[in-house]
């Protein structure tokens, strides 16, 4: 009698905790922290380089820093943290983990080339750092030539520089193929594009962006490197080649850089701002396709930061495409205020940080209708009143939104609730210091102080005393964060299912969502914002024979839906 | 028994399912990334008109035009590859392994002749400031790519030797050729900017 003894698995123990973060891993919510939390660390490394440029410049005399290239090593590597390490990631980050929950499927289209865009991204951190053993790279993040060129950058910082942007680029648009393909294919029987949330169609318009513009950045990587190892001559004037080519190259990828940066910002800030005013979302479609009309004309629009340099034909189109981008932008704008009009609003930390992206980037949105205007750019070309504007647009926009999505959705990542006390000094200090930081700046610029110099003229002193103060209110504002991640991982107040009491489909399982996200394959409602309600819950519990109520998407309360039956748009 | 066929059916089709979705997406991935890449060919060619632009004629004065023999030899060459690469994947369509692997094998000998041919028309480049370096860095380029695409077939065809693939299920041969045409047809476009325009 031959008993056969069945060969039993070989139990690899799953890792648990924080654990689990830390290695390989398919799981799109996984990722999604991953990306989250690897970009919040250069967030607070970035935010230390700020720090050290603000102190340098709290007197006109040369204080921190020994000569101009330590202060040059600072605001590049602050720069290209900020934007390739810290915001492009973060917003990947929100996008991983909540596109497949919003669309109601389990995970992305390539689960594993999720995994393999994400684990590009430590090494090029590394890579970038590493800059700073071989004497880093001090060209600025633009790295214009020949300042970027062997001649002015001989150290090895520079070669480094461009390998990590290479293989973040990479990453970028492997991310990009998958988010595409996820929404494309992976929507669930019934479910239209027209019934995806707005955060959805965000990173959509991103991610065309993204394969359109990013491989620019990699060719002119490419040259760049080329130029560095080689010994080829395309930017550099003394071997006849054209610095000009590095900035026509460089800023087709870095302008729409700014729409990757900003638009899945906005699609937080469509998601928070309706669920915290209970109100449905104004404007639906509106919002939706201004993103493509954004992602469109930002690939149009590169000429504008070369206004100086570029051939007097070429400026007047790339100021009126300039200029236009703020129609979808603006179509935005009014949607999401005639959203807040006439809503219940709740000052919730995730609102209130919301409210300040609506604030702020309004005022960084026109003082970039004012540098399109040709004669005014030409005055303002390289003054501190560009570093006000584009702060007002990527703090002032990307990071309070940021900020308004870890507000909201950390409740559903953690499954425990963030301190609000805590949440409100952590806004208003960052608001106040926000605004003592970069709001003077428009001064300094219109009276003429340059950017990236580490001494300046007297003249400046009060009003970059007065930005350095807003800058280290900025660096206290952290602290009560900080403090409220870590004590609300461990004891904050268990969140439910759906604290917010929202209306999308990824509060409609629980916090944090098992593996396989839904235990069963979520029905579509109508309406991308009709699942919260008592009608949404039974409309999914009958398996979708229940009529579900539309929603208005311009006037009603999300807490009483308007009685309608369900018979399409 | 009819239950248990019936729910036999049922995890068939299901596995069906998982199968076409995920060759769904496999295709329309390869068909962003056929697009990103694409991009990247296309900087190049920005970059070489933009290079133009700058200079009072195009080779710049004192630079001579290359020769074109060899460049339209080996587009030949790669334009053949291309046929005899569709012809692969026709055999495997067909089961017919043993052709499949004849004209797998002609392809990536016809890539090598392409590869040898496109250092032998980089030697003939003289260094020239920036029409050397655009030459070169275009050659350089779609270099790279002809590699990473005989890798690519050169993988698949040793499954097509190993008989992993089937007249039903064949997508990497599929996504391999696929690939080895794009790479075929970024050539035309560098060829004509490099050498005819």
């Amino acid at each position: 009698m031959a008993t056969t003894v069945k060969p039993t698995a070989i139990a690899v123990p799953k890792p648990r905790g924080i654990a689990k973060y830390l290695v390989w891993s398919i799981d799109h919510k996984v990722i999604g922290i991953q990306y989250i939390g690897l970009s919040f660390f250069f967030f607070l490394f970035g935010g230390l380089l700020a720090e050290l440029i603000r102190i340098e410049l709290l007197t006109p005399a040369a204080s921190l820093m020994v000569d101009g290239g330590a202060y040059n090593t600072l605001f590049t590597m602050h720069g290209t943290i900020m934007i390739f390490l810290f915001v492009v990631p973060m917003l990947a980050g929100f996008g991983n983990y909540l596109v497949p929950l919003m669309l109601g499927q389990k995970d992305m289209a390539f689960p594993w080339l999720n995994a393999f865009a994400f684990w590009m991204l430590p090494p090029a951190g590394l890579i970038m750092l590493a800059g700073w053993l071989v004497g880093p790279a001090q060209a600025g993040w633009t790295s214009y030539f020949p300042l970027s060129g062997p001649q002015y950058s001989p150290l090895d910082g520079q070669t480094l520089w461009a390998i990590s942007l290479h293989l973040i680029g990479a990453s970028s648009i492997l991310g990009a193929i998958n988010f595409i393909v996820t929404i494309l294919n992976m929507r669930p029987p019934g479910m239209s594009l027209w019934q995806m949330p707005l955060f959805v169609w965000a990173t959509f318009a991103t991610s065309i962006i993204i394969l359109v513009a990013t491989p620019f950045l990699a060719g002119g990587l490419t040259l760049m490197l080329l130029d560095r190892l080689a010994g080829t001559s395309f930017f550099s004037p003394a071997t006849g080649g054209d610095p000009l080519l590095w900035q026509n190259v460089f800023w087709f990828y870095s302008h729409p850089a700014v729409y990757i940066m900003v638009l899945p910002a906005m699609g937080i800030l469509s998601e928070v701002l309706s669920i915290h005013a209970r109100k449905p979302i104004f404007g639906y479609r509106f919002i939706a396709l201004s993103s493509f009309g954004i992602a469109f004309l930002g690939c149009i629009v590169w000429g504008h930061h070369m206004f100086t340099s570029l051939a007097s034909w070429a400026r007047i189109p790339f100021m009126l495409t300039t200029m236009l981008i703020a129609v979808p932008t603006g179509v935005k704008m009014f949607s999401w205020l005639g959203t807040l009009w006439g809503g219940k609003i709740r000052f919730t930390s995730a609102m209130l940080f919301a409210l300040g992206f609506l604030s702020m980037f309004v005022i960084g949105g026109i003082t970039g209708v004012f540098l399109a205007s040709v004669p005014v750019d030409i005055h303002l070309h390289d003054t501190y009143f560009v570093v006000a504007h584009f702060h007002f647009v990527l703090f002032g926009g990307s990071v309070f939104a940021i900020f308004a999505g870890l507000y909201h959705w950390f409740p559903k990542m953690s499954g425990r609730m963030l301190n609000e006390r805590l949440g409100k000094i952590h806004f208003v200090l960052t608001y106040i210091g926000f605004f003592l930081t970069f709001f003077p700046m428009h001064f300094l610029g219109l009276e003429g102080m340059p950017r990236r110099i580490y001494t300046y003229d007297p003249k400046y002193e009060a009003l970059n005393a007065l930005s350095t103060i807003g800058a280290l209110i900025m660096a206290v504002a952290i602290v009560p964060f900080l403090v409220n991640l870590a004590v609300s991982l461990v004891a904050g107040k268990p969140a439910g299912n759906n604290p917010w009491r929202a209306l999308t489909l990824e509060w409609m399982t629980s916090s944090p969502p098992p593996e396989h996200n839904f235990d069963e394959p979520p029905v579509p409602a109508v309406d991308p914002y009709g699942y919260g309600t008592p009608e949404g819950a039974a409309y999914l519990a009958s398996g979708g024979k229940v009529a579900l109520p539309v929603s208005s998407h311009a006037h009603g309360h999300a807490d009483q839906p308007i009685e309608r039956p369900a018979t399409g748009d | 028994m009819t239950a248990n066929f019936a729910q036999m059916q049922t995890v068939f089709d299901h596995e069906q399912l998982q199968r076409e979705q995920a060759l769904k997406n496999a295709r329309l991935g390869l068909l962003l990334w056929r697009f990103a890449n694409g991009m990247a060919f296309v900087f190049f060619v920005f970059a070489n008109l933009l290079m133009r632009n700058v200079q009072p004629s195009w080779p710049p004065p004192g630079v001579e035009r290359l020769p074109i023999a060899l460049p339209l030899a080996i587009t030949l060459v790669i334009l053949l590859s291309g046929m005899t690469a569709s012809r692969t994947l026709k055999a495997v369509r067909a089961n017919q392994f043993g052709q499949a692997l004849r004209f797998g094998t002609t392809t990536l000998a016809l890539g090598a002749a392409f590869f040898i041919g496109l250092i032998a028309a980089g030697a003939q480049v003289t260094p020239s400031g920036p029409y050397s370096s655009i030459v070169w860095a275009m050659q350089f380029f779609h270099g790279l790519h002809v590699i990473a695409a005989s890798l690519l077939f050169g993988i698949v065809l040793l499954g097509v030797w190993r008989r992993r693939y089937s007249a039903e299920k064949h997508w990497g041969v599929e996504a391999s050729v696929v690939f080895w045409h794009f790479v075929d047809a970024m050539w035309i476009v560098f060829f004509l900017f490099i050498y005819v325009i």
